[in-house]
């Protein structure tokens, strides 16, 4: 998971076995576990409409990434990721 | 002795010698404090130890006067903590009942100015009471003042539930207030002064001001009249005006209830109070979407989904999300705001809001109209039967023989019932499209207004509603005598034709020749053709002729005479023949039947309509059009009206609400009403379909005309190509709705929710920078963070951009939705997104609050008392000190805060939403239960 950290920040694209592209927007540590909030990407890598949760996981094989979908969990990491949004200030001097 | 003790012993000598007259109480000497008599060693001793025990070092200087002041502050604090408590716990319980109070008024203001404004026109009309349409009117006008004097009575009765509710409130407070003097006169020790209060009780002689005060103030109380207005005093309590000034000057004379008005605003902002007139219709809407919502997702999830339900709950569902968002709203919002059944919203959101809820099931009971919609109902099922009645007279029928028939659509009917029939199917047909603006008619029946003049047009005509009086039915034509010269003259033409034909078999001696015809194999379906029309024309005469253009047909035959005529001329472009000069083919009325026409058009849907108007030729150009003619163009532009609502989301001024692909349709309907609307009775018209229009618009009149019905056939097509195809473009949609739509309504099968991707990651190539990242992390916020909103997306699935524009009128949510949709993510800055974010959060949090409160007995117990230290500051101050608690302690302790609201199972926006929670935020310290 650490190499994740390492390997993985907001504004790279993940490449899934599909070929889909996901830009990542944000990612969080929620009990125990790493989630990604992503948007897919076209070929020049504009987002789309489909806004997406990961979740990171390993086995032996490495690393892998599963689609959070069920809305308990959603329901849970949202906040987490709104929070976040919220609460950056730093983008206050972006603006 | 502790600490406490002498605290409390000390305590109670400040207070005896507060309650004592002067010449019961003695200085200490050298300091400012008076005791009782004969206890000044007492007080200075039990203060020495206090002192020294609190400090922990020996008394000395001026410590008696130091622990005097101390304790007197506490003493005051305590008295103010306890009349906080009470002002928060009346002004909590009062404040929404106080609230919608104002609005009863100002709806019984208004109730009251129109009763007038009706009894001046009756009054008025009265002088012309001979004239019958006058006294139609007067009858009509005194219906619509019972009903208002009808909801007179209920507001009435509603503001005096109020004045209840809120003065025994006020009334437990005072109460409870009084009993606290007895108390203390019960409790005081032998020699204090006492008094007695105005209704005889014995009470201390310091209280009497106070105690009175509040004697008085229950007699007022006691005596508002529910016949006089009932208004707020000050947010505090309802009474007649004429009370007011005596009120005005108690309030500052009784702290608690000086505090609920004085300080509304410092107790509003400091404990954050609801301030929503439709708190409880909220509610209620919420509860409808979660049950919708969870209805909808059960049947999306189901093995064969009901598309048609499953369509209608996404309709609802976007309705109720976005009732939900006017209701909250209305509570922020600083324009007046006007009632619309039972809620309260802004008067720039009326109608649109009025348009969201009449259909809605949930709203019904609220139906101001509902009597009247449920008289209607009556009616229409009572008209049914009459129709039935007429349909049956025909199996019924033993009379004459060869009794004179018709058919309407597949009804066969008495020729002599056909008008009736017609004219019982518009009314009905009125009655059904009535649901507001709702018009009383003598008659029977409540009509929306604007069908007023057509509506009493067909009721005089009606059998029905004139069973003794004969109606003149334009169906009865036997006497007047119809030119069916043109019928002739087409006869000759088409015998003529056929004649040619027939000379064509000796021209070709060689080719094949008919067996049921004198003509060439070859020209037999055209020779049969134009003899079905010859005996069309000739069968005219004696089977209810209808006008058609110049010609007379025989009723219900204009459609297959036209079949049979392009079918000729096709056959004849085939074989390269002239074709044959155009004959009229749409059915028209002439002023004979034109009303049997008018029911006709009154039940014919848009698009028939539009696309049958388009063969029409002109006819009748020199005729002069009757009221009666010029009707159609009415129901024509209600049609036009319905389909423009429908494209501007109910404000047909917004051309920003039309979705940019229906633009081009928005654009002909508003030209094809502007047309529609120039003609007047005097204008040089022409008959194109159903409608007349000026002569030199015609042509442009009809290219719309083609335009509207193939933009319609193209969305049918489209329409039905997606429903075909409903999932096979999962994930890699254009539209961010469908990408919703499937995520959500999809079932997805275990395994693949859990299904593992490996991937790989790489920089992006683009260089974004933070806030541009921030722009879609928020605009995908907007479209997660709320379930409702969630819900309403889903249902965008039809037509993304109009919802997206309906979400538009809603505040930034809509706007950055809208810009996101479009891809403009320059156009959306960052703070602009969190705004809505916050707005929505705000919202979601206003909205479930109030659901919370009814469960956690724990919370609702809670009476939560301010330390004087923090409720002393200015209000300024203590802002501040907030934001820079919530600042350290959202970075803190941020996460850990929202998973205890998680782990709680709370409502977890509930802890983001930065109206803070202020024991949590600050600590216990700072309050006391």
């Amino acid at each position: 998971m650490d190499k994740a950290k390492e390997n993985m920040s907001i504004e790279d694209i993940i490449t899934l076995g599909d070929n889909r592209e996901l830009l990542i927007l944000d990612i969080i540590d929620y009990k125990e576990s790493k989630y990604i909030y992503c948007v897919e990407v076209d070929e020049e890598e504009n987002p789309k409409e489909n806004f997406i949760f990961l979740k990171l996981g390993q086995d032996e094989d490495g690393e892998y990434v599963i689609e959070v979908k069920d809305e308990a969990t959603i329901n849970k990491i949202l906040p987490i990721f709104t929070a976040n949004y919220l609460n950056d200030k730093d983008d206050e001097e972006d603006v | 002795m502790n600490l406490e003790n002498f605290k409390t012993s000390l305590l109670e000598m400040i207070k005896e010698a507060d309650n004592l007259p002067a010449s019961e109480i003695e200085g200490i000497p050298g300091t400012s404090i008076l005791v009782k008599k004969g206890r000044t060693d007492e007080f200075t001793a039990a203060a020495r130890y206090y002192y020294e025990l609190k400090n922990n070092q020996f008394a000395a200087g001026n410590f008696l006067e130091e622990v005097y002041q101390e304790l007197r502050e506490e003493l005051l604090n305590e008295e103010e903590e306890h009349d906080i408590s009470k002002a928060y716990d009346l002004y909590t319980a009062n404040e929404s009942d106080l609230t919608r109070l104002g609005y009863l008024n100002k709806s019984l203001e208004m109730n009251l100015s129109d009763q007038e404004k009706y009894r001046k026109s009756i009054n008025d009309l009265n002088s012309r009471i001979s004239d019958l349409s006058v006294r139609e009117e007067i009858v009509n006008l005194q219906k619509t003042l019972e009903s208002l004097a009808d909801s007179e009575l209920r507001i009435k009765n509603d503001i005096a539930e109020i004045k209840d509710k809120v003065n025994g409130n006020v009334r437990k407070a005072v109460e409870e207030e009084m009993q606290f003097l007895k108390d203390c006169y019960a409790n005081t020790r032998f020699g204090t002064a006492t008094d007695f209060g105005l209704d005889g009780t014995s009470i201390l002689a310091s209280d009497k001001e106070v105690y009175d005060n509040l004697y008085i103030l229950l007699k007022i109380i006691d005596n508002v009249n529910e016949k006089d207005p009932i208004v707020a005093v000050d947010s505090t309590l309802c009474v007649n005006p004429h009370q007011i000034d005596a009120v005005r000057e108690l309030l500052p004379k009784i702290n608690f209830l000086n505090l609920v008005y004085k300080k509304k605003e410092e107790l509003k902002d400091t404990i954050s109070l609801a301030n929503n007139p439709n708190e409880d219709l909220i509610k209620e809407v919420l509860k409808e979407i979660d049950k919708l919502y969870n209805e909808t997702m059960n049947i999306a999830r189901g093995p064969n989904p009901d598309e048609t339900l499953l369509e209608e709950y996404k309709i609802q569902l976007v309705k109720y999300t976005m009732i939900s968002f006017l209701l909250v709203k209305a509570a922020h919002s600083k324009n007046t705001l006007t009632q619309v059944w039972n809620a309260y919203v802004d008067s720039e959101d009326e109608r649109t809001f009025e348009n969201f809820i009449k259909d809605l099931p949930l709203f019904q009971k609220y139906n101001p109209e509902l009597k009247k919609l449920e008289e209607n109902q009556k009616l229409i099922r009572e008209l049914k039967e009459h129709l039935k009645d007429l349909e049956n007279k025909v199996t019924n029928y033993q009379g004459l023989t060869n009794p004179s028939l018709t058919k309407i659509g597949d009804k066969v009917l008495l020729s002599e019932d056909a008008y009736e029939y017609h004219n019982t199917l518009a009314i009905i047909h009125m009655l059904e499209n009535s649901k507001e603006r709702l018009i009383p008619v003598k008659e029977g029946g409540y009509v929306f207004s604007d069908y007023l003049t057509k509506y009493k047009e067909l009721i005089q005509n009606s059998k029905y509603f004139n069973p003794s009086k004969t109606v003149e039915e334009p169906q009865k034509q036997d006497h007047i005598e119809l030119d069916f010269t043109a019928n002739e003259e087409m006869i000759e033409k088409l015998k003529a034709e056929m004649k040619t034909l027939e000379i064509e078999t000796t021209n070709h001696p060689g080719e094949e020749k008919s067996v049921d015809a004198p003509v060439l194999k070859s020209d037999e379906v055209e020779y049969m053709m134009l003899n079905s029309l010859v005996s069309i024309l000739n069968s005219a005469k004696t089977n209810n002729p209808v006008k058609v253009g110049e010609l007379y047909l025989p009723d219900g035959e204009g459609k297959n005479f036209a079949t049979i005529m392009d079918t000729i001329a096709k056959l004849r472009e085939a074989k390269n023949k002239s074709v044959t000069p155009e004959v009229p083919v749409k059915e028209t009325t002439t002023d004979e039947n034109s009303e049997q026409g008018s029911a006709d058009e009154e039940l014919t849907p848009t698009t028939d309509a539009t696309t049958n108007i388009a063969d029409s030729t002109k006819v009748n150009e020199e005729e002069k059009r009757s009221p009666v003619d010029l009707m159609f163009n009415l129901n024509m532009l209600d049609i036009i009206q319905e389909d423009i609502m429908r494209l501007t989301n109910n404000e047909p001024e917004k051309l920003e609400n039309v979705a940019s692909e229906d633009l081009e349709e928005y654009t002909l309907l508003v030209e094809q009403q502007m047309i529609l609307k120039s003609v007047k009775p005097t204008s040089e018209l022409i008959q194109v379909g159903s409608v007349y229009v000026p002569k030199d618009l015609a042509e442009r009149y009809k290219e719309i005309v083609y335009k509207l019905a193939s933009i319609k056939q193209a969305k049918e097509e489209a329409k039905q190509k997606n429903n075909n195809n409903p999932s096979n473009d999962h994930g890699k949609s254009d539209s961010a709705t469908d990408g919703v739509q499937n995520a959500d309504y999809e079932e997805i099968p275990e395994e693949e929710q859990e299904e593992k991707h490996r991937f790989k990651t790489r920089k992006s190539k683009k260089r974004r920078g933070k806030k541009a990242i921030k722009c879609i992390v928020g605009a995908g916020l907007v479209i997660w963070l709320s379930p409702a909103l969630f819900s309403a997306l889903v249902a965008i699935g039809a037509t993304p951009l109009g919802v997206a524009a309906i979400l538009g009128t809603l505040g930034g949510a809509g706007f950055i939705w809208k810009k996101f949709k479009d891809r403009k993510y320059e156009d959306v800055e960052p703070g602009l997104i969190r705004g809505a974010i916050q707005d929505m959060i705000h919202n979601i949090k206003d909205m479930r609050s109030q659901e919370v409160v009814k469960e956690p007995k724990e919370k609702k117990e809670r009476i939560y008392t301010l330390n004087n230290d923090f409720l002393n500051q200015p209000l300024e101050y203590n802002q501040t000190t907030l934001n820079k608690k919530i600042e350290e302690d959202a970075k803190k302790t941020r996460e850990t805060k929202i998973m205890n609201g998680i782990a709680m199972d709370q409502d977890v926006d509930e802890v983001l939403v930065e109206i803070p929670n202020l024991e949590e935020i600050l600590g216990s310290d700072h309050f006391t239960r």
